[in-house]
């Protein structure tokens, strides 16, 4: 007789087995498939594309500009955000409460959305120059918005944030009681910042310069738009693939993941085994307020034109998005301002089917991939060691793999019918996208959901059991209900990063399904900056929307 | 006799190769309450879980009334359980908790079941609360409540005491007997408190490393323990060394032997662990075992003897003035257990 309770652990066994398999078939299969594409034509296994590589300087130099402007990124990015972090933790001035949530204003740009309000504003026809223009008389603008420069401007004004959160997170567990005790010890100033607090916050800022790295590693709306000849190397990525030199297009995805999973490790090193916890309850430190007048009105006039460094992109954009096509050419400031743009999205069928693709899109992936954090984080809390740690490592995978590697990983393994070998032709189909934006998202969406299922008590669900509750009504009243907040803010985070998704999308849209992001750029082409702007501005309320939803309690 | 209510036959439950649980057996009375009682590590909250549905055994059965639930999810058992920290869910009202098990009636019986139940624990007024701003006794309250809603065959409470301040433990005590008892429900707890095993338990099982010690009523556990560990853990005792001699006497040096009463198979000439409660140990002007008290602690009227004996340090409890720090004296005994030295 197979009893109740051997199939019950079976089955318990089985669906663990059946989530690595899917995680495998989603996070790894596709990478291990471009690797092996790099070794293959049509004969049989080759070399070939490797040594041909290799003795590309071309590729070489993309490498080489990847990792530079990657570190050049974190040491910028942190030369902002961390001393930012101290003046809004350790300084009382007016202001001071408002402009700290300004800080992480970039954070609601999307990456392409950024850049163009860059574009409009640094560009060589955007309003910084125009204004340069006049007042000194200029017969040109004073500068090109090109190359490695401009792909670092964007990449310090979008990612000092991370470090400015990490900085700020990792201060405010900083004990006043242990600055004190250091003082006690005669050592003071430069000497606590150097022996007491960096260090303290060095897990902090480790984590800080890994999410730079691998993010900057990963840009591509930056370099693809700005770069001009400047070849990072997922610009020559794309750039193989749409040349339809595909054997290429593999072997670069396959070096850049390597260097992603090498950067990976480097910094996993750096931050160190021995995690520092402090002991004992922390007393509040409370601000050091200054009453010095001078020193007061300086440190607000910086705060103050520091926001509006940081707002001027956002307002650029919404200005831009109001006025209509070809009212604006010479004039300082654009002369006429309608809602035409707005009016020509919602009312023009093609103009708001990208909207409708990039809503409906983002909501279904991010259902899914909720779905996916879900089963993984009840199967975490339940299963085995063995089982659950290979769990964990999976859902990790997507985040070391830079957006285009994924897409172009994605592009391979559904572009063949093998359905034994677990491949389908997807490529071309609507499907494509979502499962793309699921697979990117499940780091996030996974890291808050788990994180979510490690609060819960496990004998709530073993209460509801006694109580007669079924396995889905457990779920339905008692899991779900309790995992809500982490639910919204991984939801948030995934629906805002698919809707406003550029690098994944560019490699495997189709026309029909064309989100925002691409319809952006064809609208740029056509010279149409305030449709693009009207465009840019709604997906920047998109996502602030759901990030403000997402971090609600 | 008439079969059990709740029947545990030879349980045994491993995790990996350790034995949580091993052939355990125990029989319950209906509507009477057993506790468990024993250190930790001893497996009761494992037994507790194969009762519940949560773990299954390796081999044994668990049968109420005749019907065998060892292979039945917990939602099929029947069977309430209250949580060590009460798993009360904190998204809900105390009336929602309680009514959590009740999905199967129509909302009118189940309000009216829901109010019945809290009524029974004393929390009629408190329904409409969330439990997250209900204090330590109420959440205990609730959480018995929730379980004995659905109207369960036994219900299983694991450490119901444990996360209440000592001054509410003894209130609450009673009353939860008292109710209990009202209600006339067969019920299993877990303690690892002798006076609380003592003072709720109908029946009290010893456990040691997975296995039954000794089950019984209490002052039976108490007067005849069946092993040397169910003697000290369910009081307070010292153990000295003595050879048996004939006709129940033990000899402990050239001078003095005492009678005692003997468990387990004792062959004559044997070594033995003797074992003396506090009470029933006095000090005597005539013969008896000499010592010297080492350390007096008091306890209002009485107070707790050390004695430094040549066969060990024995506790003797008597008035307060009966003797002082360094006092030379000698100890009469009114009642001797002797185990064998194989069982330590
Ligand atoms: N899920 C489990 N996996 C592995 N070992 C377990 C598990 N649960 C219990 N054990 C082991 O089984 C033994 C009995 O544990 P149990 O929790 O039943 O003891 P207990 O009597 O309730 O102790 P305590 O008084 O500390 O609660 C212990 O050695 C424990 O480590
Ligand atoms: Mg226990």
């Amino acid at each position: 007789m197979l009893s109740t309770r051997f199939r019950n652990r079976m089955n318990k066994r089985e669906r663990g087995i059946l989530l690595v398999v899917a995680l495998s078939w989603l996070v790894v299969y596709p990478i291990v498939m471009v690797g092996a594409e790099s070794f293959r034509e049509p004969a049989g296994w080759t070399l070939g594309h490797l040594s041909r590589f290799a003795a590309d300087s071309t590729e070489w130099t993309a490498l080489w500009n990847s990792l530079w402007i990657s570190a050049a990124s974190v040491v910028l990015s942190a030369m902002i955000g961390v001393p930012l972090a101290f003046i809004f933790e350790l300084l009382d001035f007016p202001g001071r409460k408002t402009l700290g949530a300004l800080v992480a204003l970039p954070a609601v740009l999307p990456p392409l959305v950024g850049v163009i309000a860059f574009l409009f504003l640094y560009g060589e026809s955007g309003f910084i120059p125009r204004v340069m223009v006049s007042t000194f008389g200029l017969s040109e603008a004073p500068w090109k918005l090109r190359g490695a420069g401009a792909i670092l401007l964007v990449h310090a004004y979008s990612m000092s944030v991370y470090f400015y959160l990490f900085t700020r997170a990792g201060l405010a567990k900083v004990d006043g009681s242990m600055v004190e005790a250091a003082h006690a010890l005669g050592c003071k100033g430069v000497c606590t910042l150097r022996r007491v607090i960096l260090p303290l916050l060095r897990p902090q800022l480790t984590s800080a310069a890994l999410l730079v790295f691998m993010t900057s590693l990963g840009s591509f709306s930056a370099p693809y738009l700005f770069g001009g000849g400047f070849r990072v190397m997922t610009t020559q990525i794309f750039a193989s693939k749409l040349n339809g030199n595909l054997s290429a297009a593999m072997v670069e995805t396959s070096a850049l993941a390597i260097v992603a999973l090498f950067g990976l490790f480097v910094f996993r090193r750096a931050r160190g085994e021995r995690s520092v916890v402090a002991v004992g309850k922390g007393t509040s430190r409370a601000p050091i307020v200054i009453n010095q007048p001078l020193i007061k009105w300086g440190a607000a006039a910086a705060g103050w034109a520091l926001a509006i460094f940081l707002l001027l992109p956002h307002l650029t954009l919404i200005t831009v998005s109001f006025v209509p096509r070809g009212t604006w050419t010479t004039e300082l400031f654009p002369p006429v301002y309608s809602l035409t743009n707005y009016l020509s999205l919602a009312r023009e069928a093609e103009r708001f089917r990208p909207l409708f693709n990039s809503l409906w899109m983002a909501t279904v992936s991010t259902v899914l991939v909720l779905s996916i954090a879900v089963w993984a984080g009840r199967a975490i809390v339940q299963k085995k060691v063995v089982l659950r740690s290979t769990i964990e490592s999976l859902l990790s995978v997507p985040w070391a793999v830079p957006g285009t590697v994924l897409a172009i990983a994605v592009a391979t393994l559904f572009s063949v019918n093998a359905p034994l070998m677990g491949r389908w032709v997807l490529v071309g189909t609507v499907v494509i996208l979502p499962l793309a934006y699921v697979i990117r998202n499940i780091p996030v969406a996974a890291g808050s959901v788990v994180a979510g299922f490690r609060q819960l008590d496990h004998s709530l669900d073993e209460a509801a059991g006694s109580l007669g509750a079924t396995r889905w009504r457990t779920l339905k009243s008692i899991t779900l209900p309790l995992l809500r907040p982490a639910l919204l803010a991984g939801g948030a985070l995934a629906f805002a990063t698919a809707v406003g998704d550029f690098v994944t999308s560019i490699v495997l849209y189709t026309f029909e399904t064309r989100p925002v992001s691409i319809e952006i750029l064809s609208v740029l082409r056509q010279n149409d900056v305030g449709i693009a702007a009207a465009y840019g501005v709604i997906l920047m309320c998109v996502s602030a929307a759901a990030m403000a939803i997402g971090t609600k309690r | 006799m008439s079969n059990p209510f709740l029947s545990l036959e030879s349980l045994t439950k491993k995790f990996d190769e350790h034995l949580a649980v091993d052939a355990l057996s125990l029989d319950v009375e209906q509507g009477d309450l057993l506790a468990l009682l024993g250190p930790s590590g001893s497996g009761k909250t494992t037994t507790l879980r194969l009762l519940a549905g949560f773990e299954f055994p390796d081999s044994g059965r668990v049968v109420v009334e005749g019907d065998d639930l060892s292979r039945r999810p917990p939602a099929e058992r029947k069977v309430g359980m209250v949580f060590q920290h009460y798993a009360l869910f904190p998204h809900m009202t105390v009336a929602e908790n309680v009514g959590f098990g009740l999905a199967d009636l129509n909302k009118t019986d189940r309000d009216t079941r829901v109010r019945a139940v809290l009524e029974q624990v004393h929390m009629g007024e408190l329904a409409g609360r969330p439990v997250t701003a209900l204090s330590g006794g109420q959440q205990q309250r609730v959480a018995v409540a929730r379980a004995l809603a659905p109207q369960p065959r036994v219900l299983l409470l694991d450490e119901p005491l444990s996360n209440l301040d000592p001054t509410l433990r003894e209130s609450t005590r009673t009353e939860l007997r008292d109710s209990l008892k009202e209600i006339g429900i067969t019920s299993v707890f877990v303690t690892h408190e002798q006076e609380e095993a003592f003072a709720l338990g109908d029946q009290v099982a010893v456990l040691r490393n997975g296995r039954l010690e000794q089950v019984g009523p209490a002052p039976e556990l108490y007067e005849k323990p069946a092993s040397l560990f169910v003697a000290t853990f369910v009081g307070r005792g010292s153990v000295i060394k003595g050879t048996l001699l004939e006709g129940d006497v033990a000899r402990i040096n050239d001078d003095v032997s005492w009678k005692v009463r003997t468990s387990g198979a004792l062959t004559v000439g044997e070594n033995v662990n003797l074992m003396v409660r506090p009470e029933s140990i006095r000090f005597t002007d005539g013969a008896g075992l000499g010592g010297t008290v080492r350390h007096v602690r008091y306890s209002g009227a009485r107070a707790f003897f050390s004695v430094e004996t040549g066969a060990g340090p024995i506790e003797v409890e008597a008035s307060v003035h009966a003797a002082g720090a360094g006092d030379t004296v000698r100890l009469e005994v009114d009642a001797v257990h002797a185990f064998p030295q194989s069982d330590e």
